[in-house]
């Protein structure tokens, strides 16, 4: 028996339902059968790909025939993804929009330099249009996955690689907190939310983009503390936001702690990159119930302590000195909340009687 | 702060958290959490320690040593988190030592192949024994435990049949295990105990193997039509796998 059935057999128990209710039926398929479509989906685009590389390579050198054959195979997806839905479609629609962005990547790239800003800004904006426009899940949160990276690449050519992050932060944050507001957006805000969350994830490790920004090494001590800076306060928007949903008075005491607590916790955790970023989507994910947040915020503060264990330019002292006081943070915030609650409870009592 | 002073305040945070445990009620949530954190602590401690007497860069011994010490801690602890953390560093201490020291596995096993076949059996044999004693101990009972084992399972095997289609080398037991294992997932997890996410592993696993294996058996046609018939049998049978899994899905609700 599922959860919502057992939920609904103990409600009808109880006598809480005056109606004869029954569940719907559920046609979305869980999330590891979406990822497993998904990676046979792009493991068939690789093939069609090398397919139509090895085809045109016979028959044109031309980067406009292959910029134009691109568009025509993503137009196709399109139609294809659009038309109703059935397994075997989704992926060809999958694979024929991937090998499409594939060749206009390829004549992109060899028009102009990989390392021009003008070839990263391109990529963003097509994959966000694409994550906006592509009526298929799996093709939103791979475009937005791309965007999030490609906006990044091209920060960090500009010379503000100190700002990305927030600004896909905040994205992030503004989509994971709106998901239900806009009824006919909802399944966009969700697939691009989740893109943007995995892109940010992965980019916040700044591992993989380490070779777009040699130049930019000298200012990266300044750079670090402005990124971390702006995502912690991007921590207090999630924060005061939240707060307003719940109607709690902004200048009360539980606001004005519960903001405090939030700033605190921020500035504890900016010496380790990424910690903010993983307390927000485990605050976004708490909110919203969401368990698959819940468990993508854990999984990456788990991996940002434990890559700020191993970074070389601070002492291990520093290091335990400054995840001591964050682990410290925490427990007399959780003591604080569990005694607040019991005085709570104790003074409804007291009313009660 | 002398090292003396860094080793006492370590060793005075084990002995805290342990004192935490035995002070409140057993098998509650922050007994489990204090135990967790002397876990933790341990590790701490012995990586000081390794710093202090320079016993090298993270060798096998310190996360191997620290599993073995902390164990009792982990089965008293009736706790899953930790179980999943000890694993963990069963599996971190295999890896070390082959680079470290090369393959455990003798009869000229290359250190790679060696390191899959001691991955394999450590999850392997987690997960029956996960799956054998959760039937008792409910606290056993998470499913996330019980996918992050299987997760591992398939990673080795199906790199073991990877290694046995392609490696000349290597020989055919890798790819005969694996078979035996997809056969033996759809029998515990379709007939005896159904779960859907272990079916959906079972088939990407086979999705991989099967492509991988014609790869190589139409790898001589060498042009572009190789590769458009490998992306239909991709295709079909991704299809396939998903209409069957939604079809169970189905049933099972």
């Amino acid at each position: 028996m599922t959860k919502s059935a057992q939920l609904l057999e103990l409600l009808t128990h109880n006598k809480l339902l005056i109606n004869q209710t029954t569940l719907p039926q559920q046609n979305q398929p869980p999330w590891y059968i979406k990822v497993l479509l998904a990676l046979a989906g792009w493991l068939a685009a690789l093939f069609f790909f090398a397919f139509f590389a090895l085809t045109l390579m016979d028959i044109t050198d031309d980067i406009i025939v292959r910029a134009l054959l691109g568009l025509i195979m993503v137009l196709t997806a399109y139609f294809i993804l659009k038309s109703p839905q059935s397994e075997f479609l989704e992926h060809i629609g999958l694979a024929v929009s991937l090998s499409g962005q594939a060749l206009i990547a390829w004549a992109l790239i060899e028009f102009l330099e990989f390392k021009d800003q003008e070839i990263w800004l391109i990529g963003a904006v097509v994959q966000m249009l694409l994550a906006w426009f592509m009526p298929s899940f799996l093709h939103r949160v791979f475009s937005a996955f791309i965007a999030a990276y490609a906006f990044s690449g091209f920060m960090a050519l500009v010379g503000l690689p100190a700002l990305f992050s927030s600004i896909i932060m905040f994205v992030c944050a503004w989509l994971w907190l709106h998901e239900f507001q806009v009824k006919q957006h909802i399944p966009r805000f969700r697939a691009m939310a989740y893109g943007l969350t995995l892109g940010l994830i992965i980019i916040k490790s700044a591992t993989p983009l380490a070779w777009l920004w040699p130049e930019q090494i000298g200012a990266n001590n300044l750079s670090q503390w402005l990124d971390e800076a702006l995502n912690c306060l991007i921590l207090v928007y999630v924060a005061v936001i939240l707060l307003k949903r719940y109607q709690v008075t902004f200048s009360s005491t539980v606001s004005l702690c519960c903001l405090a607590a939030t700033l605190l916790i921020g500035l504890a955790s900016m010496q380790a990159p990424g910690l903010t970023t993983a307390i927000m989507l485990i605050v976004l994910s708490f909110a919203a119930s969401h368990r698959v947040l819940m468990g993508l915020g854990i999984m990456s503060a788990l991996y940002y302590i434990a890559k700020y264990y191993y970074s070389l330019e601070i002492t291990l002292n520093q290091k335990s000195i400054s995840l001591v006081i964050l682990g410290l943070i925490l427990l007399a915030l959780t003591k604080g909340l569990a005694l607040w609650q019991q005085q709570k409870m104790a003074v409804g009592a007291q009313t009660h009687e | 702060m002398s090292r003396l002073i860094k080793f006492v305040l370590l060793q005075l945070l084990v002995v805290t958290a342990i004192v935490v445990y035995l002070r409140i009620k057993t098998h509650t949530f922050i007994s489990q959490i204090s135990l967790t954190s002397a876990f933790i602590l341990l590790g701490a401690l012995m990586a000081y320690f390794g710093q202090t007497y320079q016993t090298g860069a993270d060798p096998w011994q310190l996360f191997f040593n620290w599993a073995l010490l902390g164990l009792p801690w982990v089965v008293i602890s009736r706790f899953s988190p930790l179980w999943m953390m000890f694993l963990a560093l069963l599996n971190l201490s295999l890896v070390l030592y082959h680079d470290a020291l090369g393959p455990i596995i003798p009869f000229g096993i290359n250190q790679d192949e060696s390191l899959l076949w001691c991955l394999l059996i450590l999850n392997c044999m987690s997960l029956i024994v996960w799956e054998l004693c959760r039937v008792k101990y409910v606290w056993l009972n998470q499913s996330w435990a019980r996918r992050l084992l299987a997760i591992g399972v398939a990673f080795s095997a199906n790199a073991l049949a990877l290694t046995s289609i392609f490696s000349s080398h290597a020989s055919w037991l890798g790819g005969t295990v694996w078979a035996f294992l997809t056969i033996m997932t759809y029998v515990v997890y379709r007939k005896i105990q159904p779960d859907l996410f272990m079916l959906a592993l079972g088939c990407l696993s086979g999705i991989v193997i099967v492509v991988a294996w014609c790869v190589k058996v139409a790898g001589h046609i060498g042009d572009s039509s190789m590769f458009i018939l490998l992306f239909f049998l991709t295709i079909g049978l991704t299809t396939a796998a998903a209409v069957w899994l939604k079809k169970l899905m189905r049933e099972l609700q």
